[in-house]
C-alpha cells in the first residue's frame, strides 16, 4: 500500500541537507578519482575505484530511498536566508581557491600536462559542480547549527 | 554606524501561555530553529512574519519586538 503524500513522514530540512551533504561529497570523490584516472592517468588501485564505487550507490540509495518513502519540510523564511547565504559562502571559498591555484602556479611557475579529451572536460565540470553543491549544503547545516541549539 | 539589536518578549509570552517553541512554530508556520533564533534576538522577522506572532499572542508587533541601540 502507498502512502498518500499527507501521510508521509516528514523529512527534516537538516536531514535532507546532511544526505544531500554525504551524497555530494562522495559523488566528488567519484569523479575527481575518475579524473585523476583519465586526464592526469595517475594510478589508482583498484581497490579504491570499487570501494568509492560501492559507497557512492550505497549513499545515493539511501538519498533517493529517504525522499520516496518522505515529504520534505517545507523551508520557512530562516532557511531561505541560510541557504542563500550558504550559496554565497561556497562560491566565494570556490573563487578563493581558484584564486589561490592561480597565484600558486604563477608564482611557482608550476606546470603539468594534461591529457585533454571529452572525459577530462566533463570530468573537471563535474568535480567542480560536485563541490560547489556539498560546499553548499555544507555551508547550510553549518548556519542552521550555530545558534539553533537550545533546550525549551 | 552601529546596528540595533533586536529584543523580543516572545520567550516571556511563550511561558506565561504555557506554549512550547514547537506548537508556536506550528501556530506561526515556521520552524522551530526559527523561532528559537527569534528568541535569542538572533533574526530579524519579516513583516509578515511579525505580524502573524503578534496575532497569536493578540498583540500588536510594537508590544513583542523592539530594538535596542
Amino acid at each position: 500500500m502507498t502512502l498518500k503524500k499527507s501521510e508521509k513522514p516528514i523529512l527534516t530540512l537538516g536531514k535532507y541537507h546532511k544526505l544531500r551533504f554525504a551524497l555530494m561529497l562522495t559523488m566528488f570523490f567519484m569523479v575527481v578519482t575518475g579524473l585523476l584516472c583519465i586526464g592526469i592517468s595517475v594510478h589508482i588501485p583498484d581497490h579504491v575505484v570499487i570501494i568509492l564505487f560501492a559507497v557512492m550507490i550505497a549513499v545515493n540509495l539511501i538519498y533517493h530511498v529517504s525522499f520516496k518513502r518522505s515529504r520534505l519540510e517545507k523551508g520557512d523564511e530562516l532557511s531561505e536566508l541560510n541557504e542563500n547565504w550558504a550559496y554565497r559562502c561556497s562560491y566565494g571559498v570556490m573563487l578563493f581557491f581558484a584564486l589561490l591555484l592561480m597565484i600558486i602556479f604563477c608564482i611557482g611557475r608550476i606546470s603539468f600536462s594534461v591529457e585533454i579529451n571529452y572525459m577530462t572536460v566533463v570530468f573537471t565540470a563535474g568535480s567542480i559542480y560536485f563541490a560547489n553543491e556539498f560546499l553548499k549544503s555544507g555551508f547550510f547545516l553549518i548556519l542552521e547549527y550555530i545558534g539553533s541549539k537550545e533546550n525549551e | 554606524m552601529t546596528m540595533a539589536a533586536l529584543k523580543t518578549r516572545i520567550k516571556e509570552l511563550r511561558a506565561l501561555q504555557g506554549m512550547t517553541q514547537e506548537e508556536l512554530a506550528e501556530l506561526a508556520g515556521v520552524r522551530r530553529e526559527t523561532v528559537i533564533r527569534l528568541e535569542r534576538g538572533q533574526y530579524n522577522p519579516s513583516l509578515k512574519l511579525a505580524m502573524d506572532i503578534a496575532k497569536i499572542f493578540s498583540l500588536s508587533v510594537e508590544d513583542i519586538f523592539s530594538y535596542e541601540e
